[in-house]
């Protein structure tokens, strides 16, 4: 499990393919797992210090946090916070021939690396930058320089390359001799920053757990937009189904009015030739980019904050976006979730959740946020579809799963799919199945997650003589209306995702992106974020750091 | 850390049982001397447990569960030991018994589950052998505690709505019940020890396990001090009213068993405040639509033993259907 915060650029390509392709290169890439040693403590430093470590192999630095310090501040206690992004990946790249037919801005990448019955993890691609009449004359590294630490190098000399995506033009013959950059050692670690000097570590790399089986550039959307992405995902799971994912980069004008986001897709089955909405068990909505429909994460064009929670299961995060109105915090989830039974008993429970669910309803300058949800609220707007599916396990459809429909908040309950403490299953309706229980005066749906600034009834604040805030798991649960009589009962819940109220102590509200510690364990830390763009003053998430 | 089913001849001898179960497992039998009487307590609780029981001797069904902070002497009679709580009826008459906090037994033979742990011991009893089987409980014990606060210690007795739908009717209180509501069950709810917390002076030290939010606090224990109330419990809030519906499901056959958790709800600030305050050890609720009392299942090596919360029969009222609990096996 890995947890990485980045931080989208233009430097190559617009803000929001920057954020799938960090997205790939984190997930493609091993992380540092835990701290074998501190084996120089350093001086100088204090307990709340964050230390960083770099490398030439790194796409993401990894960082820790200071817990605990012995005399003159030699660090005695240190945590994960981000784990980075290292790989063995190819450093330089140039024209060994530079074939016919291409196009500047053309995206090609190198055949080699692979061996069969092992995998690369993200082959290297490469930009065409400047011609020689058709021929590629100059060339860069386009994202990364791949990750082939399970498989063999591209051939230093004249390695062989494909250009990728539907619209890359007809080039074709290009071949680069490459160098590559090892993946970053594991012993004398050496730390910056903070306010000491000397820290180095010795730590466990791990892999992060993804795969890519498709990492094309050049798509055109439906509305005419070009050089979009389209990435297929596989996972890895201990005696499982692997889990297959994918984004879709997409930008969308209407009117006065841009978009910009990711679609998420997931599918049964991969075939490296169908388009993503042919693919066997592929979800609803995955065919274009809709104006209604799917699970998406939405972006603006500039520099924005992620943090990612991705193992070999899923991909999981928040996306901060800060628009000329509003700061949201867009809760994603794509994968495989913690099923309520075993692998055979609960086969691929795949999962995706995104805080919209079309293509054109949200934009930094909405003035209506309904359509914006968060994982724990589930919310879809009556003119919408929901944002998030989950495959039922005896006949793979996706079922859509929400707290609550309508404009009017707060929130109802309902008798749909729900998700876990907001939303409740119906009972109580003098059926001898309904009841089993009832709510008393305790009500999260209605007394302590109101969802729109009004005033709850219920503060729920953190346990006496405690500043943690009360966590509770975020469960799905199914109602299955295909036999009789209708059952309900838990699917799973989403790994590392928690329901987190929003009043601290002292009966300030907790802030976006604060952070708290387990008061049982001062190593564990739970940052929290609020649903969506609503005023969500008394009920927040929370993901704990370095998972 | 024991387990013991077995069987009682009647009351006298269900609590003769159970002394002899706590003893062995270190809880001292306070050795009242006042008939029909008898009290038990762990004093190396995190919070200490000291409770007693008290029967009619001449009709012995009604058994009052009394709850105190202290130990006067063997010659006093429950209710009236050390900061007593205020639930349960001070008399040796089996009708005046049943006014107040109590479990309602049979003088005649029973089967009954004794599930202790440090520090618990939650009690299983077979009143009708049915069918449909008739379950009624009681227990002490103390919570798995969150945050820090003085306290945590809980009793229960056993109190079922007499009209239909009696799983979810607020008229009655089962384990630690947060849907018991209504003045007149203010008698016979389940009790927590607790220490200033917010809105509380030093002299009140009990909490009553109920629904109702209407009052700030909920009559007086012995001693006269008010008494507030926490929520959430077994029948009451979050995970029974998420967690409790779902049977078996058909691809995987699965149920859910969900904690019992209390929550302080302080109503004088509004909006009011809640505080979590931690989960009942060892029990939890569980759907027993497939299930008989006394039924063990298998989870992950942990063996649990099912009961209804009342008895299991879907026809007319009076039941609570497939309201069930399911305590750890602790052999």
């Amino acid at each position: 499990m890995a947890w990485q915060k980045i931080l989208t650029v233009n430097t190559t390509q617009s803000f929001y393919r920057d954020l799938l392709a960090q997205i790939v290169q984190h997930a493609t890439s091993k992380h540092i797992a835990t701290i074998s040693a501190i084996s120089a403590p350093g001086t100088g430093y204090v307990v709340g210090d964050v230390l960083g470590y770099t490398h030439a192999s790194a796409l993401h630095p990894a960082d820790f946090v200071v817990t605990a310090v012995g005399g003159g501040g030699s660090i005695t206690g240190l945590r994960i916070r981000s784990g980075g992004s290292f790989g063995r990946r190819v450093a330089t790249v140039a024209v060994n021939a530079g074939g016919t037919g291409y196009a500047v801005g053309n995206i090609v990448e190198i055949n080699e690396g692979h061996v069969a019955g092992t995998d690369f993890r993200q082959r290297c691609k490469i930009r065409i930058n400047t011609l020689s009449g058709s021929a590629a004359a100059t060339i860069s590294i386009w994202e990364g320089g791949g990750n082939y630490q399970d498989g063999t190098d591209p051939a230093a000399s004249a390695a062989t390359t494909t250009k990728i995506g539907p619209a890359a033009g007809t080039g074709s013959g290009l071949t680069v001799n490459t160098t590559m950059q090892a993946i970053t050692g594991t012993s004398g670690l050496a730390l910056t920053g903070g306010t000491g000097t000397g820290a180095q570590i010795n730590v466990t790399l791990a892999d992060t757990g993804w795969v890519t089986l498709r990492d094309d550039h050049n798509y055109t959307t439906p509305h005419g937009e070009t050089d979009e992405k389209q990435v297929v995902l596989r996972g890895t799971v201990l005696g499982g189904d692997e889990p297959l994912i994918g984004y879709v980069s997409w930008f969308e004008e209407s009117g006065v009015t841009d978009y910009w986001g990711l679609l998420e897709v997931v599918m049964d089955v991969y075939n490296d030739g169908l388009a993503l909405e042919a693919q066997l068990g592929a979800n609803p909505s995955s065919d274009v980019v809709s104006p209604n429909g799917g699970s998406y994460i939405p972006s603006l064009d500039e520099a924005e904050e992620s943090w990612l929670s991705t193992d070999g299961r899923k991909i999981a995060g928040v996306h901060k976006t800060v628009g000329t109105t509003v700061t949201a915090y867009h809760s994603h989830y794509l994968g495989l979730f913690d099923p309520f039974g075993t692998a055979i008993e609960a086969p691929y429970p795949m999962v995706m959740f995104g805080s919209v669910s079309g293509s054109r309803t949200w934009h930094a300058g909405a003035t209506s946020p309904a359509d914006v949800t968060g994982i724990t609220e589930a919310f879809r707007n009556t003119n919408r579809t929901t944002s998030m599916f989950y495959r039922r396990v005896d006949d793979g459809t996706y079922l859509g799963i929400n707290n609550a429909e309508g404009t009017a908040f707060p929130m109802t309950i309902t008798n749909v799919r729900n998700v876990f403490p907001i939303g409740a299953p119906q009972q109580g309706s003098g059926s001898e199945m309904d009841v089993i229980s009832g709510e008393g005066n305790f009500a999260w749906s209605s007394t302590i997650a109101s969802t729109t600034g009004v005033s709850p009834t219920v503060l729920l604040l953190p346990a006496p003589g405690s500043n943690a805030h009360h966590l509770l798991p975020v469960v799905v649960e199914l109602r299955n209306s295909k036999v009789a009589p209708i059952e309900f009962g838990p699917a799973g819940r989403f790994f590392n995702f928690h329901w987190c109220g929003g009043t601290k102590t002292d009966l300030t509200t907790i802030g976006s992106e604060d952070t708290f510690t387990d008061p049982n364990d001062p190593s564990i830390v739970y940052r929290a974020f609020p649903c969506g763009v609503r005023t969500e003053t008394y009920s927040f998430y929370a993901l704990q750091e370095g998972v | 850390m024991a387990f013991e089913q077995g069987t009682a001849s009647g009351v006298s001898d269900l609590f003769d049982k159970l002394s002899t179960f706590l003893v062995a497992n270190g809880w001292t039998d306070r050795a009242l001397t006042t008939a029909g009487t008898k009290g038990f307590a762990r004093t190396a609780a995190t919070d200490p447990i000291e409770v007693q029981f008290r029967w009619d001797t001449g009709t012995p069904a009604n058994v009052g569960v009394y709850h105190s902070l202290g130990f006067v002497g063997v010659g006093t009679a429950p209710g009236s030991h050390t900061d007593d709580s205020g639930q349960g009826v001070i008399s040796g008459t089996n009708a005046t018994l049943a006014t107040g906090r109590h479990v309602a037994l049979v003088n005649s033979t029973m089967r009954y589950w004794f599930f202790e742990e440090d520090y618990y011991c939650h009690v299983c009893v077979e009143v009708n052998v049915g069918p449909p089987s008739q379950i009624v409980s009681f227990g002490m014990g103390n919570l798995v505690k969150l945050g820090t606060y003085t306290g945590g210690a809980y009793c229960y007795g056993f109190k079922r709505s007499g009209v239909a739908s009696t799983g979810i009717m607020i008229d009655g209180s089962i384990l630690l019940d947060g849907l018991a509501s209504g003045t007149a069950m203010t008698p016979f709810v389940a009790t927590l020890h607790a220490e200033l917390l917010a809105g509380q002076t030093a002299a009140e030290e009990w909490y009553l396990v109920w629904a109702d939010s209407t009052a700030a606090f909920q009559g007086t224990d012995r001693a006269g001090d008010d008494r507030h109330f926490v929520q959430g419990g077994f029948r009451g809030g979050l995970p029974a009213r998420f967690f409790a519906r779902p049977s078996a499901q058909a691809v995987a056959g699965l149920i859910p068993m969900y904690s019992i958790p209390l929550y302080y709800r302080n109503i004088v600030p509004s909006p009011t405040h809640v505080y979590p305050l931690g989960h009942m050890p060892d029990v939890f609720g569980v759907n027993i639509e497939w299930f008989n009392p006394g039924d063990e299942v298998d989870v992950g090596g942990q063996t649990y033993v099912l009961f209804p919360s009342w008895r299991n029969n879907l026809g007319g009222g009076n039941e609570t259907r497939f309201q069930g609990m399911a305590y750890r096996k602790i052999p």
